[in-house]
């Protein structure tokens, strides 16, 4: 298989893992109240997700300066994020 | 980051405009597509970053209204649609590996494929909104609901104008045309991945 | 000066230079009636005063613009306008327009709607002239070398005119009314005008600093992108409390807080050409005009635009000398500025002469500069409390603006600095070369 694909379908399956996880925690079929561990393991994973995305999907693998100032700043918005869901 | 380009006999059909454009962007030389989609990829970021955290600095003004309207919304629905949109960027993404190797066919199978999907999302976003509006919900209701749609309808407008780039690009399948093309779907996914636990899970 | 045609632009700005000195000599006159509110309450009410002063503004801000397509497009283009006498005639209505409306605004006949007060037929008037313009300079566009500073220009003057025309419109439910006026006042300032800043700019630094199109156009296009993305929908920002739906508040706060960024990508934009510059340049004045006109339009729009942008922060700003303060130094920072950029560029290839006042022209950068600063500051200040007494307190309107009074004499006083440096400027450039005021090291103009 062409390596890039084969690269492709493991990042796919890494992130279809991580979105699981996220319904989980983030219980996506119960109504119950999701505490501050579940919030920080649904916005971990939505992290981790971002970062796969344009590492792979965007390809900024290629750009790695690029690739780390947009991961600071995802990290930064869910860090604000995750203040603010505490908060309210 | 220099891309080892070794032309094919194949590279002569598709012109090829993958590798860093000739002329330089500046700091946007090396980006992959056209550097004028990653200044509105940046900015779409923004905008969907600012919307969000206002929509979690208003819950702090309003936690059970917020609550409860929220309670409505379909989660299931909501994470179904992240795992749709994540395949349909897989798919675009491999569309963008056979287009730098000038497989046209192959390159517009896997653009239609992932608009597919798209459409898909956009089917299971309907019916969602269908049950919502018909519970008596609109744009103007305020607090958490005005959010949830301008959030969410922003996005659904950016799958629909993603589908339309997808057709434009998949009519024009340069390698660098379809790398421009998938930046600005992958970056419509991504904000997704960021909207789905903010709006939906948080509470 | 390369074209004939070019010197069409001599005129459009010896109008518009009139035009300012009456613009800001009219605004101390509205500043005094602030102190001493009756004064010439009779005569001269201060909404008349008010609109002899905006009015005056937009008018040699546009005369300023189209004095610049003129100057700039035979340059670009490789060719000469398409048509003088039409430019000429294009003039001639303006300036009877204008004069019109003046005259008109004195005997108080008016439509109301700031900035839009004209009366039909001035408005009628300024849309042919403005067919006129966009006819000759995109004929002249069309049959030349293309250029993105070219169709950047020409797309900011198209908007102008197209969103003009919904001053025609004036429904009579006062919500749509004020939703339309909108599009003209901020669609305008916040939009199409900022894509002719950008070109402008771009012009006068390609000429000054010698740095290649490839880059200069490249910036362009971020610029525009960048002030079209966020300043259309931005718009909200005045969709807060006046009757349209509420999720404006959302829209207007997101995407005008993201306003700023055109006018900080046109600061690191200007100063990065004038670092990468090969050249150097003798006509200093242009330079610190146009660098001036970058920074101050960050501050005036960018910093003071979004000191009061979001709706939470509106709410108790709205309307106040907060706004006054806004408006005073992001007109003056992007658009004056810019205008008295290219005049000072292209003025000495006009009278095709070297570089001339330079001192004096830049002295009087530094006092309007300073002086409208400090108006800013002030005003700044009174919204500041204004807020608080009114908005918080709930104090009566007339008690407080009693206790503004201080601020509006500071406001007075540096308003006559402003009018003094714009004097000091408009003898810089009209009167005679004072030959001691040389830099030293004229060579030619570069081009
Ligand atoms: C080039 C310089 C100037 C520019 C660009 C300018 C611009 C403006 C603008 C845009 C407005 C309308 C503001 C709004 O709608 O909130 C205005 C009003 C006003 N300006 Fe100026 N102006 C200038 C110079 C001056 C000077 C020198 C004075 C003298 C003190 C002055 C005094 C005023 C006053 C008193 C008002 C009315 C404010 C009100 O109604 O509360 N302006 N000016
Ligand atoms: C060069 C660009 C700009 C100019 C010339 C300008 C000028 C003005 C003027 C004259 C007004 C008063 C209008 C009136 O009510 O009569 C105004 C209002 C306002 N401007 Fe700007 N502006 C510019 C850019 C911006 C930017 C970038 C922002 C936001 C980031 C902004 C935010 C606002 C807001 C929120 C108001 C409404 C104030 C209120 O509620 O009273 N402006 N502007
Ligand atoms: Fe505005």
């Amino acid at each position: 298989m062409n390596p890039d694909i084969r690269r492709l379908l493991i990042v796919w399956a890494a992130l279809s893992a991580l979105t699981v996880t996220t319904m989980i925690s983030g219980g996506a079929t119960s109504p119950a109240r999701v505490g501050a561990l579940g919030l920080a393991v649904v916005l971990a994973a939505a992290v981790i997700k971002v970062v796969l995305v344009l590492a792979h999907y965007l390809d900024l693998r290629q750009a790695p300066g690029w690739l780390s100032g947009f991961r600071l700043a995802t990290l930064v918005l869910a860090a604000a994020l995750y203040g603010l869901a505490l908060i309210g | 980051m220099t891309r080892s380009r070794t032309p094919t006999l194949t590279d002569s059909t598709i012109p090829d405009a993958a590798a860093p454009p000739a002329d330089d962007w500046g700091p946007f030389t090396g980006l992959p597509g056209h550097p004028l989609m990653w200044v509105l990829i940046g900015s779409e970021l923004l905008v969907f970053g600012a919307a969000l955290l206002g929509l979690l600095g208003g819950r702090i003004a309003d936690p059970v209204g917020f609550r409860l309207a929220q309670d409505h919304l379909d989660r299931l629905a909501g994470g179904v649609n992240t795992l749709v949109l994540l395949t349909s960027g897989l798919f675009v993404a491999i569309a963008v590996v056979r287009a730098k190797a000038a497989r046209v066919a192959a390159t517009r199978g896997w653009l239609a494929a992932s608009a597919g999907l798209g459409l898909m999302f956009l089917a299971v976003k309907a019916v969602e909104y269908a049950t919502e509006i018909g519970a008596g919900w609109g744009l103007d209701s305020g607090g958490f609901i005005t959010l949830y749609f301008l959030i969410t309808g922003f996005h659904a407008l950016h799958v629909v104008m993603g589908l339309i780039i997808l057709g434009i690009v998949a009519r024009w399948p340069t390698a660098g045309n379809v790398a421009t093309g998938a930046a600005f779907w992958h970056m419509v996914d991504l904000v997704w991945l960021l909207v789905f636990p903010v709006v939906y899970l948080v509470r | 000066m390369k074209y004939e045609s070019q010197s069409i632009a001599k005129w459009y700005w010896f109008v518009a230079m009139a035009l300012f000195a009456v613009q800001v000599t009219v605004g101390v006159l509205a500043g005094y009636v602030y102190v001493a509110p009756n004064f010439l309450s009779e005569l001269l009410p201060f909404n008349i005063i008010r609109m002899l002063h905006t009015n005056a503004l937009i008018v040699w801000l546009l005369l300023g613009f189209f004095g610049a397509a003129y100057y700039l497009i035979p340059e670009e283009s490789e060719r000469e306008i398409y048509s003088p006498k039409l430019a000429y005639l294009q003039l001639v209505i303006l300036v009877i327009g204008a004069g019109g409306a003046v005259v008109g605004y004195l005997f108080r006949i008016h439509e109301g709607r700031e900035f839009l007060e004209q009366p039909l037929w001035v408005k009628l008037g300024i849309i042919v002239a403005a067919l006129i313009f966009l006819f000759n300079i995109s004929m002249t566009v069309l049959a030349g070398r293309k250029t993105a500073i070219t169709n950047v220009l020409l797309l900011g003057l198209w908007g102008i005119a197209v969103f003009f025309l919904f001053s025609l419109y004036n429904p009579a439910n006062l919500v749509l009314d004020k939703m339309y006026w909108w599009w003209v006042v901020h669609l305008w300032v916040e939009g199409v005008w900022e894509l002719v800043m950008a070109s402008v700019l771009a012009f006068i630094l390609l000429k000054l600093t010698g740095v290649d199109r490839e880059v200069v156009e490249k910036w362009l296009y971020v610029i525009v992108a960048t002030s079209l993305f966020t300043g259309v929908l931005g718009t909200g920002h005045h969709y807060y409390w006046i009757g349209t739906p509420g999720y404006w508040q959302w829209i207007g706060s997101i995407f005008s807080s993201l306003e700023v960024i055109p006018f900080f990508a046109m600061v690191v934009f200007s100063f990065m050409m004038v670092w990468k510059g090969k050249r150097d340049h003798p006509n200093k004045a242009a330079l610190l005009w146009s660098l001036g006109c970058a920074v101050l339009a960050f501050f005036g729009a960018g910093v003071w635009g979004f000191m009061h942008t979001l709706h939470p922060v509106n709410y108790y700003t709205h309307g106040t000398q907060v706004t006054a303060a806004h408006g005073h130094l992001a007109f003056f920072g992007a658009y004056v500025a810019l205008n008295l950029a290219i005049m000072t560029y292209a003025f000495p290839h006009l009278l095709k002469r070297s570089p001339y006042n330079q001192v004096l022209n830049m002295a009087s950068f530094w006092v309007m500069t300073s002086a409208m600063a400090f108006m800013t500051f002030t005003l700044t200040f009174a919204g500041a409390v204004q807020t608080h007494l009114q908005r918080v307190l709930g104090m009566n309107f007339m008690e407080v603006q009693d206790q503004l009074a201080l601020f509006y004499w500071m406001r007075l006083g540096s308003g006559i600095v402003v009018v003094l440096g714009a004097l000091m400027w408009l003898y810089a450039m009209l009167g005679p070369k004072a030959a001691s005021t040389e830099l030293a090291g004229q060579a030619a103009p570069a081009e």
